[in-house]
């Protein structure tokens, strides 16, 4: 039986709010700023649908369904015929309207994912889906459910495969049953192995872009790039993947220009339309080639692999996917961290690691040490960098990236 | 996509048509006698006042359903002297060591062949289980009826296995011990119930004359020694097969040619690698590994790994995401590459 979180104080919470909408919504100046940067034509498309995104219409069939981290499965949503849409979103206009929920010190994403369904922005949604991974994100399933229905999924924070398989594979099914009992469908062996076919295409393709990117970073810049990552929130994963093949078969026969030293991004999320990391760090002319951040490369790099193609066996090779292989820091994952940001350095011989730190993200900062000191033994440049939404602190970063080059092509010579 | 788990299937099922129709197939081929004498495995025959096989009737337990095989030797894999017409081979190792106890056959007569055995297992390791046993591949056909079934698989604990693997053990010891006790020349009266008392309760006995369509002696209840080792034989194949449905190759713990194989596996040919700081900990290698095994996903450090219980099926390093983390490599040479992805092939072109 799904309990209900704060089932009796609902009516007292809605109440007392006042709706404080943001009076500047910008959003379309700033698809068209990093429309104008980017050489693809076929990238249109992508920047077309980022403004159609504002204007849903829902029919009778369609259901959505939000959810927050990658370890939420969309395979089981998308066997159900669900349609998922993800809700992680990075937008400063919102923060301020979620301060009247959530005051002082906290994690800015949550502000303003709050602000935006106390303002009615996700009327179109059916479920919500909550994990139980950082702590504010654990309290936002009790802090959402006067305004939506919410589900709570916790994967618990120790991410070995071998003492926690059985309790994932529970979690999982539990889910899906819950799912196919709450939309009435019955979906079974045959449309999970259709989502997840659709699921390894798109990984596919993912991979393809992901290695183009370290071979010629400007070819498909780090704005496109998260342009499309952006888009596949909320997009259909069909008309994602062939939206995504065509750039890439466009930008494949282009040939890199540029000479300036290859970053990898490590660390918190970067997402639409919160590119100031990516504004700074192009005007300080470095190049972002590749990234290990839980949107993009966490979210879309590991296949699933099906081995016993039962029913519970399909299950359990997703929760694999998902949660062992995953990259979160709110799971047990730093060592994972390190050699990943170790290999994909020494292998296509990149020439620094830049760490991006949100502000108040604990899981985030208390990584830094241990990554600064290994990476020091293996003599790779690191940088660690904290900031937030606003724009106050562009000209320090600027000049931290600036010096970062210094010292990186110093140490070519 | 899987290059090495369709050419194992075919090397399984061409090995399981020559080794239990061989027989039929090369019976042109027997070697007569005089031949035998000539070349330099030397022939094995009871001495006098011995039982053998061929003194057995149809009725009995260890009526032999075929004749003579092709080749007389024994490699080390689960051949079955029960096989219809002769098989290819004579029979297991097992089979060898318990009949020439209790024939006390002098040793410089078995040592080629335990030469033999010794060098094959050197090169391949516990591959013999995994690409050529016609037994595994009878187990795993269950696998493949159990998945279209929808039916989830069990996993055992590895408390259970070693439990399996110290029975098997025991079993072995108990059937050689019994072996070299009725050779004694006051004891043989006892030989007509005792002789090959592993053979009596192996699964294999029961299963290799049917791919002929020959019925095989399955009940004997004329004495109270034939009654016992018949109900031991049920037992033994109604375990046989609910551990080859339900599980993945639980009986590969127990079989006792798959145990002495195991001695092989670390420093034989084919060895396993694997490169630490690719690795992601998602658990697939452990997760699809057929014996349970979990060695692969637990090593943090850049080292060869062959463990006793790996048949060399060598799903691991197919199912691994990560390009270079897992491979295989035979006497130092690479081979059976990770195969390639489209992303890499792109990637090696872009460069």
């Amino acid at each position: 039986m799904q309990k209900k979180f704060l089932n009796k104080y609902n009516e007292i919470i809605l109440k007392n709010l006042s709706s404080k909408k943001p009076f500047l919504n910008d959003e379309f100046e700033q698809a068209l700023k990093y429309r104008l940067k980017s050489g693809l034509s076929s990238m249109d498309d992508f920047y077309k649908a980022i403004e159609s995104n504002f204007r849903i219409e829902k029919t009778q069939k369609d259901r959505y369904i939000g959810y927050f981290c990658s370890i939420v499965p969309e395979e089981l949503l998308i066997a159900c015929c669900l349609k998922p849409v993800r809700l992680c979103c990075e937008e400063y206009a919102w923060t301020n309207a979620g301060e009247e929920i959530l005051p002082g010190d906290i994690c800015p994403v949550i502000k303003s994912i709050c602000g935006k369904f106390y303002n009615n922005v996700y009327d179109y949604l059916d479920l919500v889906i909550v994990p139980g991974t950082c702590d504010p994100k654990t309290k936002l399933a009790e802090l959402l459910s006067p305004v939506k229905e919410i589900y709570f999924l916790d994967p618990g924070r120790n991410s070995d495969y071998l003492d926690n398989v059985d309790k994932w594979t529970a979690l999982y099914t539990k889910f899906f049953e819950f799912l196919k009992q709450k939309f009435q469908c019955n979906a079974g062996r045959k449309q999970l192995l259709n989502a997840c076919k659709l699921t390894n295409k798109r990984t596919e393709i993912f991979k393809k872009i992901y290695e183009l990117r370290i071979k010629s970073p400007d070819v498909i810049n780090a704005f496109d790039y998260y342009v499309m990552i952006y888009v596949s929130f909320f997009m259909d994963i069909e008309q994602w993947n062939n939206m995504a093949e065509k750039v890439y078969d466009e930008a494949k026969e282009k040939h890199s220009l540029s000479k300036k030293p290859k970053i990898l991004l490590a660390g918190s999320p970067v997402i639409f339309p919160n590119f100031k990391i990516l504004d700074v760090l192009q005007q300080a002319e470095l190049e972002i080639s590749s990234d290990i951040q839980c949107t993009s490369f966490g979210r879309f790099y590991n296949p699933v692999v099906i081995d016993e193609d039962t029913e519970s066996g399909i299950i359990r090779a997703l929760t694999l996917k998902n949660i062992a292989g995953s990259i979160c820091p709110c799971l047990l994952n730093l060592e994972k961290m390190v050699n990943l940001i170790i290999d994909t350095v020494n292998q296509y011989k990149l020439d620094g690691v830049v760490y991006y730190n949100l502000r108040l993200c604990q899981v985030f900062e208390t990584q830094t040490t241990v990554i600064r000191q290994v990476l020091k033994e293996n003599k790779i440049p690191f940088l660690s960098v904290k900031s937030d939404f606003g724009k106050e602190d562009i000209g320090q970063l600027k000049t931290r990236f600036e010096a970062f080059r210094e010292i990186i092509q110093s140490g070519k010579e | 996509m899987n290059k090495i788990s369709i050419s194992r299937r075919i090397v399984q099922v061409i090995c399981l048509i020559l080794l239990v129709y061989g027989g039929y197939i090369f019976k042109d081929w027997k070697q007569s006698a005089e031949a035998q004498k000539q070349s330099i495995f030397p022939s094995l025959n009871a001495p006098e006042g011995s039982i053998s096989t061929t003194k057995f009737e149809k009725g009995s337990i260890l009526w032999p359903s075929g004749a003579t095989p092709v080749i007389e030797n024994y490699p080390p894999t689960l051949v079955c002297r029960f096989n219809p017409n002769g098989g290819m081979f004579k029979a297991c190792i097992l089979h060898f060591f318990s009949e020439n106890l209790t024939w006390r056959t002098s040793i410089k007569y078995l040592l080629p062949y335990i030469t033999l055995f010794v060098l094959l297992c050197f090169l391949f390791g516990r591959a013999w289980c995994g690409w050529v046993c016609p037994i595994g591949t009878v187990g795993d056909f269950l696998t493949f009826l159990r998945r279209k079934m929808n039916i989830p698989v069990k996993r055992f604990p590895a408390n259970f296995r070693m439990n399996l693997s110290f029975t098997g053990y025991v079993l072995m010891v108990i059937a050689l011990t019994i072996s070299t006790l009725i050779g004694m020349p006051n004891l043989a009266r006892y030989q007509c119930y005792w002789f090959l008392p592993y053979c009596q309760i192996c699964p294999a006995r029961l299963i290799c004359p049917m791919f002929g369509l020959i019925k095989p002696n399955w009940k004997d209840f004329s004495t109270g020694i034939t009654t016992t080792f018949t109900i031991l034989a049920w037992i033994v194949l109604g375990f046989f097969i609910a551990a080859f449905y339900w599980g993945r190759r639980v009986w590969c713990h127990m079989c006792p040619v798959g145990l002495i194989n195991s001695w092989f596996n670390k420093g034989c040919g084919i060895e396993l690698h694997k490169k630490a700081v690719k690795c992601i900990k998602c658990g697939y290698c452990a997760d699809v590994c057929p014996m349970g095994l979990t060695k692969m996903y637990e090593i943090d450090k850049d080292t060869i790994y062959n463990q006793t219980g790996c048949i060399m099926c060598m799903r691991c390093i197919e199912v691994c995401p990560r390009k270079g983390c897992l491979s295989v490599k035979f006497f130092g040479k690479k081979f059976f590459l990770r195969r390639k992805t489209d992303a890499e092939k792109v990637s090696q072109q872009v460069q």
